[in-house]
């Protein structure tokens, strides 16, 4: 069983300009095929621009390769795309699900609060950054409501994988963020996806807690008290994509 | 085991001038009393939302509260903080109404059927689904791909005893299901909105079946004449037929 740790779409702040981040997806390889968790953005987001894309180009700076979509790294791995039969979100913003019309076959596997907001009318400033497209292709969706499961302290919902996974319900930074925890031989993987920033110093607390939410202390406490769970978050520095490709 | 049989929905359209009442089952099983559909809540009486108003003045819908789930119950000696569980067939207003008046009851429903509702993109979804019914956020408990049979329709089992499965049935929305319930040797099949009124299938034309109520009805005609155990049920039945069989 190998988890691959990708990078589907870089995205460098322009101010301050050392903060160069690419987007974390897990490719897991399961008993039920190719588990793909989180997408990047999609081959169709580099033919046409969404509004919230356009707003990212001038806040950020993003090389825009097409050869980052998710389909094409997973090509070059030596996989065939087509044997991803499992997509599961943490949430539905642009750059974590934008590459879902390109596996139009897979399942995808959501929070129903995460879906609810993504169908919903937008309500709250993070609701902008939905894009509708990204799921208006008719894919067959899983839902899951909470079922009163356990991962370690955090309330959780177990998905029907092997190895063990589930997904553990964080909202703040979308109304229905999850965090997704994949068993290793070792331990655990803990993917949490934009409830947390452990791996910047320097953003203060504040803001942290603006954008992505009120978990932030909770994870970081996790993982000092549990070395056994490797804890990575959506967007991670550019120099640990080099020095980590498979967890 | 009893079920009864409830309306909880009186609806008297201008045409076809019709007297209807919607079903509400309350089965009484061994986990407590389990509702099947909800009908019209009380805050669909008291404060109806606009698209409940406008089924008011077109279906004439009575405005009775005492014709809500949550009071008839009482009828039978049940309090509404007993309803541990309630099986939707379908979530349009005129089923799911009373969920509000449950709000710590688990709310078992198909999936696609809950995909339909937050999705709501047709004209049909728009007009029937009211989000009113579910601002208290209940607890879901989806029900995914059937995984056994019933008879010759695929079915996905419910845990109560007496044996209930959940049959889906789409058409007239996107995850319509009915539900069966076993009673002894026999079998209530309550196909709900995916059979026409009164499970008469001679009322109107078929294409009228097909547009409104989805493609299952010749299958249903064809199972109901060849399975006399089995006794169907509408989702809407003339409001004289409850008083007439009401109880089981």
């Amino acid at each position: 069983m190998t988890i691959h740790l990708l990078n589907c779409f870089t995205c460098n702040a322009r101010i301050p300009r050392h903060w160069e981040c690419g987007t974390l997806e897990l490719l897991i390889e399961t008993n039920d095929g190719l588990v793909l968790v989180d997408t990047g953005l999609g081959t169709e987001d580099y033919l046409q621009d969404s509004g919230i894309l356009k707003l990212f180009k001038v806040i950020t700076r993003m090389p825009l390769d097409p050869q980052e979509a998710a389909i094409h790294q997973i090509a070059r791995l030596g996989y065939n795309p087509q044997d991803v039969r499992h997509l599961v979100l943490t949430h539905m913003h642009f750059d974590h699900c934008g590459g879902l019309p390109d596996f139009p076959k897979a399942k995808i596997h959501v929070y129903r609060r995460e879906y609810e907001a993504f169908m919903d009318r937008p309500r709250q400033f993070s609701d902008l950054a939905y894009v509708k497209r990204h799921g208006a292709h008719g894919p067959d969706w899983v839902l899951y409501a909470d079922t009163g499961g356990k991962w370690f302290d955090f309330d959780a919902i177990r998905l029907p994988f092997k190895p063990e996974m589930w997904l553990v319900p964080l909202a703040g930074h979308t109304r229905g963020l999850c965090g997704v925890a994949v068993k290793t031989a070792d331990g655990w993987l803990f993917q949490a996806s934009d409830a947390a920033a452990l791996f910047n110093e320097e953003a203060p607390g504040w803001l942290i807690k603006l954008v992505l939410g009120p978990h932030q202390p909770r994870i970081r406490q996790f993982a000092e008290e549990h070395p056994e769970a490797r804890v990575v978050t959506g967007h991670m520095w550019l120099d640990w994509f080099e020095k980590n490709k498979y967890a | 085991m009893t079920i009864h049989i409830l309306n909880c929905v009186t609806m008297n359209p201008w045409w076809p001038r019709w007297h209807l009442g919607g079903v509400c089952l309350l089965v009484e099983t061994d986990d407590g009393p389990v509702l099947v559909d909800t009908g019209l809540g009380l805050h669909d009486y008291t404060h109806p939302s606009r698209l409940v108003r406008f089924y008011i003045a077109d279906m004439g819908i009575q405005m009775n509260p005492d014709n809500a789930v949550v009071r008839q119950i009482t009828r039978y000696g049940w309090k509404p903080e007993d309803v541990h569980h309630i099986v939707m067939t379908h979530l349009h207003f005129d089923h799911a109404g009373g969920l509000p008046d449950f709000p710590n009851a688990k709310v078992h429903v198909f999936q696609p059927e809950y995909a339909a509702r937050c999705q709501g993109r047709g004209l049909m979804d728009r007009m029937a689904y009211n989000q009113a019914d579910f601002i208290h956020d209940p607890q879901w408990v989806f029900h995914g791909d059937p995984q056994t049979k019933w008879y010759d329709f695929a079915a996905i089992r419910l845990d109560f005893n007496p044996e209930m499965y959940l049959i889906p049935l789409t058409g007239h929305t996107r995850g319509h299901c009915g539900v069966v319930i076993r009673e002894g040797n026999r079998w209530l099949f309550h196909a709900a909105d995916a059979l026409p009124t009164n499970a008469q299938f001679d009322l109107l034309p078929d294409w009228i079946f097909r547009l409104v109520i989805g493609p299952h009805v010749p299958r249903l005609k064809a199972f109901a004449q060849t399975h006399p155990e089995v006794r169907m049920l509408a989702g809407h039945m003339w409001l004289d037929w409850f008083d007439k069989e009401g109880s089981l």
